[in-house]
């Protein structure tokens, strides 16, 4: 009987024990992760005054301000950039017009080929209320001029750009995005007007968030993230994910948007919308009551406009004005500069890209075969930005040629630019691996 | 990686069965005594006790759930002990269920094991052994004038233990929970000692806790791309199943009556 017992305790012992550990199943295919670093220089807008006045009665007076913005983006719809002129002792605020002009610090090529970086003052566009922004090759030079009759701009001491979604409807309150300010008069936090100086240096304002004259935040980037590829169905064209912790809320009226970007040809992709640990939205994140964003995730299922993620170098999460969104998925020639977090494709997967190719260009003069052109500016351009990537300019030796080695595969735009003439071009196509010859005719 | 479950599993299986194994043995120790000389004179001639007490053993399904990651049926073995009470009809007594389930990786967080410069995802499958322990009250009614043939009902309550192998993470392993159940059993003598018997019941399990069986590492899961091949079904917190059991019964008691010969 004692033996059946036991016999039996012992069977099922023997049962648990065969529960060995279950078996393992690979699911899809290899999977590449790298981790994200803060960008220490972030690009964020900035803001430059400088205020002009005089002493009238011992009290000092404001005539103007005048300053420059950039890296602001164009914005879209109505939404529009405009500028309020804000009393340091009670908060109020009034809309301001300014004076624009319109100037390009972006790089372009000059007769010789050689890259300038030119002032354009002459595009004047007169007194405006508001600004759509510009790329990011351009600047907004202001001049506000304030009046000494209105109360307001008597005791203005802070100059802020907000951010007005629809510029028939402008509005300045809690919700107004205030991303960019700058302080111009020191008002000793007294009433009385004696006191006050006009700040004479050429001010340098903050990119963060204007509250009230007593609470601004200036944007950093907090945080820490990964990356991770999964070619989920082995089709080579990986699905990704990002997953950071510990952001910095964004400035009110923007958020942060994932970027796959490649610097070697210039080609840019938004992809995936960023939501939280609980699957909500973080669009809206800016409005949120928490200095930080404790989780943010993205994730961009396998894609076929995206392609191999080998042909990419790095992956960005950058902060977007929300008036300006960009479209997902779709080649972008024109983005925020705003980089706050990067991380490099692994280097695992980026080793599977196919090889670079060398491009020899050979400029010749009235016609192909013709004679050599030396020092002739030859620049070329990958896909990216509409083919306007500079990814190198050289001048020609003395047979003509200029050759260019570690050129991404792919279609390229060649220039050639002589001096004292006008600019030719062409379209040539890299193949991996492969030296390619583009053939260029100038006068 | 977190092994700690992995490698203390046998170690806890074992004394688990034993703890689970020693109600029915001290209800066998306490039976040893033979019972009193039965006064009738049929029963008398077959040696056998007024109030029996049996053995149980055998061996069936009982029905789980797979929206808990589990087959929905698993095969288990029985053992039990049942003594017949005043009145005749009614039996108290335990039993002993144990049998061993897979365990759907499916339904779990991948693990991202490293591969090389690269790494994999991997679905774990896992399996776990059920224990069940239950008291049940039975009422038995007999079919023919010589009671070889019976019928019965009863009613049972008990708890239940899942052990899973592997327990991947610090929230996942071992979970007791409640479970009440009914049954209907069929019996048929073939010896004084020795019998036949069917019982086809219903086991409702309570609390049931499929988080708890996690086959994969949660220190190797990703914090996004958990299970993105499928959406798992939502675990069901409790569930019925019916059981099937078939098996022999032994009777406790019988004197061998020697063979009179004229």
């Amino acid at each position: 009987m004692r033996r059946i017992s036991f016999s039996s305790l012992a069977a099922f012992a023997l049962v648990a024990a065969c529960a060995n550990d279950g078996a393992v199943t690979p699911q899809g295919g290899g999977v590449f992760d790298a981790p994200f670093t803060s960008v220490s220089a972030i690009r964020t807008p900035t803001i430059i005054a400088k205020a002009f006045g005089r002493t009238v009665n011992n009290a000092a007076v404001v005539d103007s301000v005048v300053g420059e913005v950039a890296l602001m983006k164009q914005l879209d719809g109505r939404a529009r950039y405009q500028f309020y002129v804000v009393n340091g002792l009670d908060s109020s605020a009034i809309p301001v017009s300014h004076r624009q002009w319109i100037i390009r610090t972006d790089s372009i090529l000059d007769a010789n080929g050689n890259l300038t970086s030119p002032i354009d003052t002459n595009r004047t566009a007169g007194v405006r209320d508001y600004w759509r922004g510009g790329f990011f090759g351009q600047k907004l030079r202001f001049a506000v001029t304030l009046s000494a009759t209105d109360s307001v701009q008597q005791r203005g001491a802070w100059l802020v750009l907000t951010i007005q979604a629809d510029s028939s409807l402008t509005k300045y309150n809690d919700s107004t995005p205030r991303p960019l300010f700058v302080r111009f008069r020191d008002q000793k936090g007294t009433p009385t007007r004696d006191d006050d100086a006009v700040l004479p240096d050429t001010l340098r304002g903050a990119f963060g968030e204007f509250r009230s004259p007593a609470r601004q935040t200036t944007f950093t980037s907090t945080g820490s993230g990964s990356l991770l590829f999964w070619d989920v169905v082995k089709t080579g064209k990986p699905a990704f994910r990002l997953e950071f912790r510990g952001l910095r809320k964004p400035p009110r009226g923007y958020y942060y948007q994932p970027y796959i970007t490649d610097s070697l040809t210039g080609n840019a992709y938004a992809w995936g919308e960023v939501y939280d640990a609980a699957g909500k939205g973080l669009l809206n994140a800016d409005l949120g009551t928490d200095s930080v964003i404790t989780e943010l995730r993205a994730v961009q299922p396998s894609n076929d406009v995206i392609g191999q993620a080998e042909n990419y170098t790095h992956v960005q999460l950058i902060l977007e004005p929300k008036t300006a969104a960009p479209l997902l998925k779709t080649g972008l020639s024109i983005y925020s500069q705003m980089t706050v977090q990067r991380a490099p494709i692994p280097s695992s997967l980026r080793a599977k890209r196919a090889a670079l190719g060398i491009l020899n260009v050979i400029v010749t003069r009235g016609t192909i075969g013709g004679a050599p052109a030396p020092n002739t500016g030859v620049v070329i351009q990958g896909p990216g930005l509409n083919f306007n990537t500079l990814l190198g300019n050289k001048n020609t030796d003395s047979t003509g040629t200029a050759r260019f080695a570690n050129v991404p595969a792919g279609e390229l735009r060649v220039l050639a630019i002589p001096f004292g003439g006008t600019l030719v071009e062409t379209r040539s196509t890299i193949v991996s691996g492969q030296t390619t010859t583009a053939r260029l005719v100038v006068p | 990686m977190n092994f700690q479950n992995r490698s203390s599993w046998l170690r806890r299986s074992a004394i688990l069965a034993f703890i689970l194994g020693a109600p029915p043995l001290s209800l066998i120790a306490q039976v040893r005594r033979p019972d009193p000389a039965p006064t009738n004179p049929r029963t008398a001639a077959l040696g056998t006790s007024k109030h029996r007490a049996e053995l149980v053993i055998g061996g069936g399904i009982v029905g789980l759930n797979k929206a808990n990651a589990t087959s929905a049926s698993t095969p288990i073995g029985s053992f039990g002990f049942r003594r017949q009470m005043s009145p005749e009809w009614l039996s108290l007594g335990g039993t002993l269920d144990a049998g061993s389930t897979t365990v759907d990786g499916a339904f779990f967080p991948y693990e991202k094991r490293s591969l090389g410069d690269s790494s994999q995802f991997v679905q774990v499958d896992g399996r776990a052994t059920l224990f069940a322990v239950r008291l049940n009250a039975e009422a038995f009614f007999p079919l023919d004038e010589a009671e070889k043939f019976r019928a019965g009902i009863g009613a049972n309550a008990g708890m239940y233990a899942m052990m899973p192998s592997p327990a991947g993470g610090s929230s996942a392993g071992t979970f007791v929970a409640p479970t009440v159940g009914g049954a209907f059993i069929g019996e048929a003598a073939l010896s004084p000692r020795l019998g036949l018997f069917a019982n086809l019941g219903f086991t409702q399990f309570l609390s049931f806790d499929r988080d708890k069986l996690r086959p994969s590492d949660s220190a190797l899961e990703d914090p996004v791309f958990v299970t993105p091949l499928i959406t798992p079904e939502a675990a069901k917190k409790s569930f019925g199943g019916t059981r099937l059991l078939v098996g022999i019964t032994y009777r406790l008691g019988v004197k061998k009556m020697p063979v009179r010969t004229r």
